[in-house]
């Protein structure tokens, strides 16, 4: 019988430094098919386990990525392996994105800090089919420009989608604009018709920004959050992440601005 | 066909068992009963008592080693291979590890579970009851002896035996009582919602009396919150890169503060009314919508060892009257 707490040891084939303490780990795929939006758990004997999402599209058939930041003993850990070390990882998990519903549609992605990483799973299978989608635009929020995440990759990300950055704290450099994420959501940078809002990033963005969104027009069907709880087993045994009658590991971690009031998810 | 043991007999029923199968049964521990393997001269007692901790422990201990790992491999510890014979089962202890069996196969199945209850039967003793869940044999003090039912084919196999006489009494149906509490689970669903959408006082009344010790979670059948650590053995020489060690899964309790926080120090449920109340959801909201029952058996346990004293049957009574 398979045992669900059992980590497969998975290559890991190329890392990039991508802020002073984030990376992105490219894995050998051998998680099998994967929606946008799962997660996975990453195992280190001795330092144990963490949920983090996949950060790559499901389309890529030989690789997946995870983004890492370095905050505890076990990222920290996960930070000192090298190109050819062996990561734990077991999944993937979760409900994920249905892209199924995204076709056809506008679609601006909000990313506060490391939520960039779920959603680049999305941007990632956009930029290969771009004609399935309608008009996309990504806003970053970052701590300092030194904390914008995918930095290179944004100039490739341009070519399909109109990009907006924030940073709380500017250097003597940035030319960008500074202070919240909430102050790039108006009338010019929100086109409501035919639009789903998808935000990842720290709880306290997502009221502030999907009552505005709400307020621009965006029924709260159409705006969806990436929630985030402790979570230990990751199929909806330890109730750890239980909030009522939802698991945030089996029941999300994707849910909609409707399923989150009617839930009380925040 | 119900059968019947003599009294007398009742100790060569013992050996009997002993022959194919580890016993583990309730224990005298101070004045007070757990659940132990019954080898040398540890002696079993029956009763109608309950154990401290219920039988959820035999087969989901308090610390469970998942497996063991060295430079990166796993080795699974390996345990004797008689399966067990749980003897002394109270119904409303039976009723839970069914309710269990259900919830670690449920969405994914726990193999871990599903190999320890696979390799034990369980043995009733008491009275039958309250009993709904399945179980192999069930013993009922009768007249010098005890009636002894089979609730299955190994229980059949082992009430065939030349030490069990017919009894000439046959099964009858609908004896059970359920517990009036429960009665109405829709109704008591939506009284707990209610009375927290409404801030009843009765959650700040409970905020202020709990300790928060997480006692009722542990001594409850029906409580199975689990953390998972690994824990690492000193290093085997000067040239070892990679720990050994083994990834254990260990009870917990939602009650304790730091069981909603999240890496960042944001806490989900930073207070104890939110933490108290989480309780009573998951059992008497989340369990019967989820899984169709009430996580409760009534075995009264968190009533008993509760060190402020609190009785979920007296809150509940609170929250239904005030509801209606």
């Amino acid at each position: 019988m398979l045992n669900p707490y059992l980590p497969v040891q998975t290559k890991i084939m190329k890392i990039t430094d991508l802020t002073a303490d984030t990376k992105l780990f490219r894995l050998d795929q051998n998680i099998g098919s994967f929606k946008s939006g799962q997660f996975i758990f990453a195992s280190i004997f001795g330092y144990g386990e963490a949920a983090i999402s996949i950060a790559s599209s499901p389309l890529e058939k030989n690789y997946f990525e995870i983004g890492v930041k370095n905050v505890g003993k076990l990222t920290n850990q996960i930070h000192k392996l090298k190109v050819g070390d062996s990561l734990g990882i077991r999944g993937p998990y979760g409900n994920g994105y249905n892209l199924n519903h995204f076709k056809n549609k506008n679609i601006i992605m909000i990313s506060g800090g490391c939520g960039i990483f779920p959603l680049r799973s999305i941007i990632n299978y956009i930029e290969k089919k771009p004609t399935e989608f309608g008009d996309i635009e990504i806003i970053i929020g970052a701590r300092t420009p030194k904390d914008i995440i995918f930095k290179d990759e944004l100039k490739d990300w341009k070519d399909f989608a109109e990009i907006l950055i924030t940073v709380d704290k500017p250097d003597s450099v940035w030319q960008g604009n500074t202070g919240l994420i909430t102050n790039l959501i108006n009338r010019q940078t929100i086109n409501s018709v035919n639009t789903l809002a998808l935000l990842c990033g720290p709880p306290v963005m997502y009221k502030n920004v999907s009552e505005k969104l709400e307020k621009y027009g965006i029924h709260p069907n159409n705006i969806y959050f990436s929630l985030e709880r402790h979570m230990k087993c990751g199929i909806g045994h330890c109730q750890r992440c239980t909030c009522g009658k939802i698991y945030i590991c089996k029941d999300g971690p994707v849910f909609s601005l409707t399923q989150v009031e009617k839930y009380n998810l925040f | 066909m119900i059968k019947f043991l003599p009294k007398a007999k009742f100790d060569d029923f013992i050996s009997l068992l002993k022959k194919n199968y580890t016993i583990v049964a309730p224990v005298v521990k101070n004045n007070d009963y757990a659940w132990q393997e019954i080898s040398g001269n540890i002696k079993p007692e029956f009763s109608e008592n309950s154990t401290i901790l219920p039988p959820k422990k035999i087969f989901f201990p308090q610390i469970h080693t998942l497996f063991n790992f060295c430079q990166n491999k796993i080795t699974h510890s390996v345990r004797s291979q008689k399966p067990f014979a749980i003897f002394g089962l109270p119904a409303a202890d039976i009723n839970a590890l069914n309710i269990l069996d259900h919830i670690f196969s449920h969405h994914t199945k726990d193999s871990y579970w599903e190999k320890q209850r696979e390799n034990s039967i369980l043995i009733g003793y008491g009275s039958k009851k309250n009993l709904t869940g399945k179980f192999d044999l069930f013993f009922e003090k009768y007249r010098g002896g005890f009636l002894v039912i089979a609730g299955s084919n190994t229980g059949k196999i082992i009430t065939d035996k030349k030490i069990f006489i017919d009894s000439g009494l046959k099964l009858k149906s609908g004896n059970f009582i359920a517990d009036p509490l429960f009665a109405d689970q829709n109704k008591l669903a939506r009284a707990i919602e209610t009375s927290y959408e409404e801030n009843a006082d009765i959650w700040d009344k409970l905020a202020k009396t709990c300790f928060g010790c997480g006692i009722c979670a542990y001594v409850c059948p029906l409580c199975y919150c689990f953390d998972i650590q690994d824990s690492v053995n000193m290093p085997c020489c000067n040239n070892c890169k990679s720990c050994s060690g083994s990834r254990k899964r260990k009870w917990d309790a939602c009650f304790l503060p730091h069981f909603a926080r999240i890496a960042g120090g944001h806490n989900f449920r930073e207070n104890l009314k939110e933490r108290i109340y989480n309780w009573y959801h998951h059992k008497f909201v989340r369990f019967p919508r989820e899984l169709g029952t009430i996580g409760c058996v009534s075995c009264s346990r968190c009533i008993k060892y509760c060190p402020a004293k609190i009785n979920y049957r007296e809150v509940l009574e609170e929250i239904l009257t005030n509801y209606s």
